[in-house]
């Protein structure tokens, strides 16, 4: 179910088919690559030239954006490889490092340049976000991850202090690394999941309001409420006791 | 040689059917450690730890005083693959117990104080970790509206509106009832509190709360955490 450890020497790229991106692994070698292929538009006018990247260490990242713009940053022994599709429209790929033992695809994320250009609709954004977050709140981080697993049971009260565990996943495989984001009413704790895709939060609200729990492997995020604090004590009461 | 054989079967017989043979792990130590929870939601007490079990009383999550309902945890106990908890009810009869799933209550907190309450000596005793740090002396129920015995817990911390009033100061809500006063307001819950009548104190005067002077209510406050078990004796 985990993640396998990186191999020593350098894996072939994983090459996920047009249209797919590999899901975030981690190779601390610094030698996988990947790479993103934009996606025509069907229609709209968006900068010529698609967009695709790739990197080459776990440190570097790449990302398309929906304007057209590709960019490689590739690390250490990585390469770039671009590999959009030029012509009007948009589209956008993005990469990440994907060890042969793991090579996940998912749909990407339909890029829109122009603004008469329809997205098309995607069933879920599985696309690794390498290291950055949506805007909580934005139309991106709005949709539930589905990657990210947190326990129903999990009650976020005020003014107490509750033990969060994000599990990150990608269907059967936990990803070990994934950096994953909370945010609470207070500001935002940042941490990686450990060997078995888990990371661990303590977090203390001070306050009602949301708790929202994104990963750098999907878009989308999850949603705890903070309710209420306790009260054991009121003031101006007028008690009715025995007496 | 018999003796121990014959108990094991009868301890074995009185488990809830398709309960676990895991022990009850007891929380409750007065004045050493103690635990309590606040109910999170709605849930039955039973009178084992099985949903086949007997209901013996409801918790919700808000008491009648506008505060947050907590129960005070005696034990712990994994039966029939899921966790549960005997709670202290703030429920008739005064001073019933029940068992609870664990996981309608929040975090168990603990306390290390207790309040022991003796109708004879009219005494308040508060013990925190394991030292008496507070003895007063206190008005308890009169004859025919005598304070309950048992062991409760303190429920919520009420300052009154009219600090002047029979309530005195500060009153401290209490899960225990009146056995007799059937018709009270708000189910005639017995309070620990000051009073506008400190001459009376100590002796039979109330109608079955336990009344101090303000100034001890006062110290009894600055000591002692909501949660604090009680006994009445």
């Amino acid at each position: 179910m985990l993640a396998p450890p990186p191999a020593g020497a350098a894996p072939a790229p994983t090459v996920c088919p047009p249209g797919t991106a590999a899901t975030r692994a981690k190779d601390p070698d610094g030698n996988g690559n990947g790479n993103g292929n934009g996606q025509p538009p069907t229609t709209g006018n968006g900068n010529p030239g698609g967009n695709g990247n790739g990197n080459g260490n776990p440190g570097g990242n790449g990302n398309g954006d929906p304007g057209g713009n590709g960019n490689g940053n590739a690390g250490g022994n990585g390469n770039a490889n671009p590999t959009g599709t030029p012509g009007p429209g948009a589209g956008n790929g993005t990469a990440a490092p994907a060890t042969p033992d793991d090579p996940v695809c998912a749909p990407p994320a339909s890029g829109v340049a122009g603004a008469s250009t329809t997205a098309p609709a995607q069933p879920a954004l599985l696309v690794p976000t390498a290291g950055s977050f949506p805007v909580t709140g934005s139309s991106l981080a709005r949709r539930t991850a589905r990657c990210v697993a947190v326990p129903q049971a999990t009650r976020v009260v005020a003014k107490e202090q509750t033990t969060i565990r994000v599990r990150v996943a990608v269907g059967a495989t936990r990803l070990r690394g994934a950096l994953v984001r909370i945010t609470t009413p207070d500001g935002t704790v940042t941490k990686r999941t450990d060997g078995y895709g888990v990371a661990t939060f303590r977090i203390r609200p001070s306050r009602t309001g949301r708790v929202t729990i994104q990963a750098d492997s999907c878009f989308g995020s999850r949603v705890l409420s903070v309710h209420a604090a306790r009260t054991v004590s009121r003031q101006a009461a007028r008690p009715v006791f025995a007496g | 040689m018999r003796a121990p054989a014959l108990a094991t079967v009868v301890v074995a017989l009185a488990l809830p059917a398709g309960a676990a043979a895991a022990p009850a792990r007891d929380l409750s130590q007065p004045g050493v450690s103690s635990h309590l929870a606040f109910v999170d939601r709605p849930v039955a007490a039973r009178s084992t730890p099985s949903d086949h079990g007997r209901r013996v009383g409801r918790l919700t999550t808000r008491t009648g005083d506008g505060t947050s309902e907590l129960v005070g945890v005696l034990a712990e106990r994994r039966a029939g693959g899921r966790d549960w908890l005997q709670v202290q009810l703030p429920t008739k009869p005064a001073g019933a117990t029940g068992w609870i799933p664990r996981n309608a209550v929040g975090e168990l907190r603990r306390v290390s104080t207790w309040l022991k309450v003796s109708t004879r000596t009219m005494q308040a005793t508060l013990v925190r970790d394991g030292q008496v740090v507070l003895s007063v002396p206190v008005g308890v129920g009169q004859r025919r509206w005598p304070t309950p015995r048992g062991f409760f817990y303190i429920r919520d911390r009420l300052v009154p509106k009219q600090p002047w009033g029979v309530y005195g100061a500060l009153a401290f809500g209490t899960s225990a009832r009146s056995r007799v006063l059937t018709d009270w307001p708000g189910g005639a819950f017995i309070g620990i509190h000051g009073t506008n009548q400190p001459g009376l104190l100590p002796g039979r005067v109330s109608h079955g709360c336990i009344r101090m002077r303000d100034e001890d209510i006062l110290r009894l406050d600055a000591l002692m955490p909501v949660g604090t078990p009680v006994t009445v004796s």
